[in-house]
């Protein structure tokens, strides 16, 4: 019987000690390594410097970000990531997030002190201060810049991670900026463009042109509605817009602060931006819309980008709103052209909504998006590795290889010095799963090669820089405001409770039945035990008087 | 003999069963009883880096902050509502799906039935919401049909009047044929002497479910009932949540989902969403115990006996 307990107890804890072992790291350097394969050598740039860095210890390293596709083998897929785990010795440890859970698991992990090496996180300003002071996030050596100095560089273009910096007194977290070498605007405007059918907008007389009011948006929608050019019949859905970018095309082009922004009026006190005219204003277009039946009567059930696909997938939309990056066009010509046999030349127009005032509405964009963050319990050996080859994919040499593959193989110079796809029709992220998101992203953001990228049509690259010169142009300081950083920066209990859905919010008001105002005026006064302390508190920190 | 000493003998002669238990109360102990311990969180500012015991204590602060906020009471109000009217009209159901399944004659017929009804339990809500998504919608078989009937087209994702009745239908359709379950095994317990005897009398089948039937199984429905009562803070999270949208939102932010956004959604505080934790964990033990009086006090069973 003894004996019996015995058996069951060592198989007990064998299970257990394998269990524990299981996530650890492998016994043997290189273990998962695939020696045998042949990859494709390197293109030039940095990694010809850094060639006499070598790697000996193999390394484990966890990454828990949105920016990874878990059905990617980032350890023994594709070339390019074999490029990185052996040039690196290390395997990757890959925790796919959700967009959904991903701001909520970060949260439990980073307050219960067990988050993976490194994760992606969608910075919030309190919780950071929080994390910060309580030590749950990693800071970064005082020489990091002088060790890392292509991440420094690019780290000095997202903006937020300097003001950070001063403000903590350290490196705790590396903003990803959007735009480092080259940059569109002088400020960072939002790129989010409609796309309109412009054999329709023809077929109807309704003139083309690179921006509209949401007026004469309307007025598009309902020749669409009257005469139906495409003959789609009960099907057809004017502006097919989510929650989420009816508010931009609606509300945002006219209320330059309407998703709760702070800011100072011309008196020098704080006011709150959803509780403005403007935002009013906004919300009627929104609902006359919505009545009107120029959107869809069920435009809030939308799930992920229903609604750009019936732009581009079910062809039953005069209008969508969706990215107005090249990579977004590319995406559009392609499924038109392989769901409804449609050329994106001849069909689609792309522009951007103005203010009803005639110019252009929204805050600066502080040049980031998403930031790198280490676990505080993280080796230095990981840290040291994986900032190296952050380092590499932020240098400017590198770009291109990150972006399109290895030199000679998937791209090349021609003899004006031009970058040449060697690919065909398709694309680096296509050949290699891995390339996007994952080594894609891993620091400066694709958004600015893509306005170089020769894989996208020069005509889609060129638009993308008119259309976003042309919103710079139509909007000033007040329209166009700079960043406030002491808003920005500000962190206090009454402003860290604030927790609107703006998409929800907007929508709510515009669905509710009554009287538009009435409801509007009701809704920000009932906000106002939550706004009141805060205004309060700006403006005797920062305020006039 | 002392009391310790004979306790100890007669757990040792029903060894065989207390070690069948053990696994349950150790499940209990380690994974309801300790974390209780993370209640102390509601009276403390919490810090990550100092831990639950380290943080420092911060009184009634939390409560207070909870108490002035309007959005919690109205999701306190929304919860009552919702959760107390569910109680009234999914209740019965299988409560009547078991006694109607129990007059069933033909197994296989019944079998079958049975399968069809326990089946929507296993579907999640989120399927369950995107089913209905694409059957309610505008362009939905349902609003077709109605269409077909030359009627209007019938706004059933988004109307607010429509979203708290949708909410009692899609609970009874997912879980009526499993609660009945339980109804079933009280019925399968009851003496058939007493339905012999109720031939004898010559009673109808109508009379022998409602005298001898239902009132066998009331026990179990008072008991059923008392532990439906001690949840009406907590039930329908999954269910609200996955099939709600911003324009009936309004009608479906309950407690949890309250507790959901300030937890999750926003700069989090540990320890003023425990606070709320902890408010909607006393609000179901104060109906856990009127419910288990009342009882009592209709001559029923009570959850103890």
């Amino acid at each position: 019987m003894k004996r019996k307990w015995m058996a069951v107890f060592l198989a007990v804890v064998t299970l257990a000690l394998g269990a524990c072992g299981a996530k650890g790291e492998p016994d043997q350097p290189g273990q998962t390594g695939n020696a045998d394969s042949e990859t494709p050598a390197p293109t030039g740039g940095a990694d010809e410097d850094e060639g006499e860095k070598e790697y000996a210890e193999h390394l484990v390293i966890s990454l828990a970000s949105v920016q990874v596709n878990e059905s990617v083998d980032y350890n023994n897929g594709d070339e390019f990531t074999k490029w990185w785990t052996e040039k690196y010795n290390f395997e990757w440890d890959v925790i796919g997030l959700s967009w959904d859970v991903w701001a909520e698991r970060l949260r439990v992990w980073i307050n219960s002190e067990d988050m993976p090496d490194v994760a992606t996180w969608d910075y919030n300003h309190g919780e950071a201060m929080n994390y910060i002071e309580q030590g749950l996030l990693y800071r970064l050596p005082d020489d990091w810049k002088e060790r890392w100095p292509n991440v420094a560089a690019a780290y000095e273009d997202s903006q937020l991670g300097p003001a950070l910096e001063e403000m903590a007194g350290g490196t705790y977290i590396l903003p990803k900026p959007i735009f480092s070498t080259v940059k569109p605007t002088e400020k960072v405007v939002p790129h989010v463009t409609v796309y309109l059918r412009k054999d329709w907008a023809e077929a109807v007389g309704f003139e083309l042109k690179d921006y509209y009011t949401v007026t004469e948006l309307l007025e598009y929608a309902r020749l669409i509605k009257e005469q139906d050019p495409g003959n789609v019949g009960a099907a057809l859905v004017p502006i097919a817009a989510r929650p989420e970018m009816a508010l931009n095309i609606f509300i945002k082009s006219n209320a330059t602060y309407a998703e709760g922004g702070f800011y100072k009026d011309a008196d020098g006190n704080y006011q709150w931006g959803p509780a403005n005219e403007d935002t009013l204003t906004g919300l009627q277009l929104y609902k006359q819309a919505f009545e009107e039946g120029l959107i869809s009567p069920e435009f809030y059930a939308y799930t992920g980008t229903d609604d750009n696909a019936q732009f581009y997938v079910t062809g039953v939309a005069g209008a969508t709103m969706m990215q107005g990056m090249a990579g977004a066009m590319t995406q559009c010509e392609t499924s038109m052209r392989d769901n409804l046999g449609l050329e994106y030349d001849d069909v689609v127009h792309t522009c951007f909504i103005i203010g009803e005032d005639g110019k252009y509405h929204s805050p600066e964009q502080i040049n980031y998006w998403t930031t790198v963050i280490f676990s505080p319990s993280i080796s230095q050996e990981k840290f040291e590795r994986y900032m190296d080859m952050m380092d590499f994919a932020a240098s400017e040499e590198n770009n291109v290889f990150l972006r399109m593959g290895f030199e000679g193989v998937d791209w090349e110079y021609d003899e004006n010095g031009e970058i040449v796809s060697l690919l065909g029709d398709t694309v680096a992220s296509e050949k290699y799963p891995s390339v996007y998101p994952c080594y894609d992203a891993m620091y400066i953001l694709a958004d600015e090669f893509q306005l170089i990228n020769p894989s996208y049509r020069k005509e889609f690259r060129d638009r993308v820089v008119k259309l976003y010169e042309e919103k710079y142009a139509l909007g000033d300081e007040a329209t166009i405001p700079s960043i406030d950083w002491d808003v920005q920066l500000y962190s206090s209990d009454a402003k860290n409770k604030l927790s609107y859905n703006w998409i929800n919010e907007y929508a709510e008001l515009v669905l509710e039945e009554g009287d538009l105002e009435t409801n509007w005026r009701n809704w920000v006064d009932e906000q106002q035990y939550l706004i009141s302390p805060v205004i309060d508190e700006l403006n005797a920190e920062f305020g006039g008087n | 003999m002392g009391k310790g000493k004979r306790l100890f003998r007669r757990i040792w002669k029903n060894k065989t069963i207390y070690i069948v238990l053990l696994p349950a109360l150790l499940w209990y102990l380690i994974f309801v009883y300790v974390p209780m311990g993370g209640l102390m969180l509601a009276f403390k500012d919490y810090k990550a880096n100092l831990g639950i015991l380290g943080s420092p204590w911060t009184g009634l602060k939390h409560f207070e902050n909870l108490f002035r906020d309007m959005d919690f009471w109205q999701s306190v109000g929304r919860t009552l509502k919702i959760n107390v009217i569910r109680l009234l009209v999914t209740f019965p159901v299988p409560v009547i799906i078991a006694l109607l399944f129990n007059e069933l004659r033909m197994r296989k017929y019944k079998k079958v039935l049975q399968t069809v009804f326990t089946f929507p339990h296993f579907l999640s809500w989120i399927i369950i919401a995107s089913v209905l998504r694409n059957v309610l919608a505008y362009d939905g078989i349902v609003n077709s049909i109605i269409g077909l009937f030359g009627g209007d087209v019938v706004n059933f994702l988004g109307n607010k009047r429509m979203f708290q009745p949708m909410l009692y239908l899609t609970d009874i359709w997912k879980e009526a044929g499993w609660g009945s379950i339980i109804y079933l095994a009280a019925i399968s317990g009851i003496d058939q002497e007493q339905y012999e005897a109720a031939d004898i009398d010559g009673a109808s089948r109508l009379q022998k479910m409602l005298r001898i039937t239902l009132p066998n199984i009331m026990p179990t429905v008072a008991v059923m009932f008392i532990l439906a009562a001690g949840g009406i803070m907590g039930a329908g999270f999954d269910q609200i949540f996955n099939m709600t949208n911003a324009a009936v939102r309004e009608s479906g932010e309950i407690l949890d989902m309250y507790i959901y956004r300030i937890t999750f959604q926003a700069t989090p505080d540990f320890g003023f969403s425990m606070a709320v934790s902890l408010f909607r964990s006393i609000v179901n033990m104060v109906l856990l115990v009127i419910a288990d009086r009342g009882s009592r006090l209709f001559g029923g069973n009570g959850l103890f006996g």
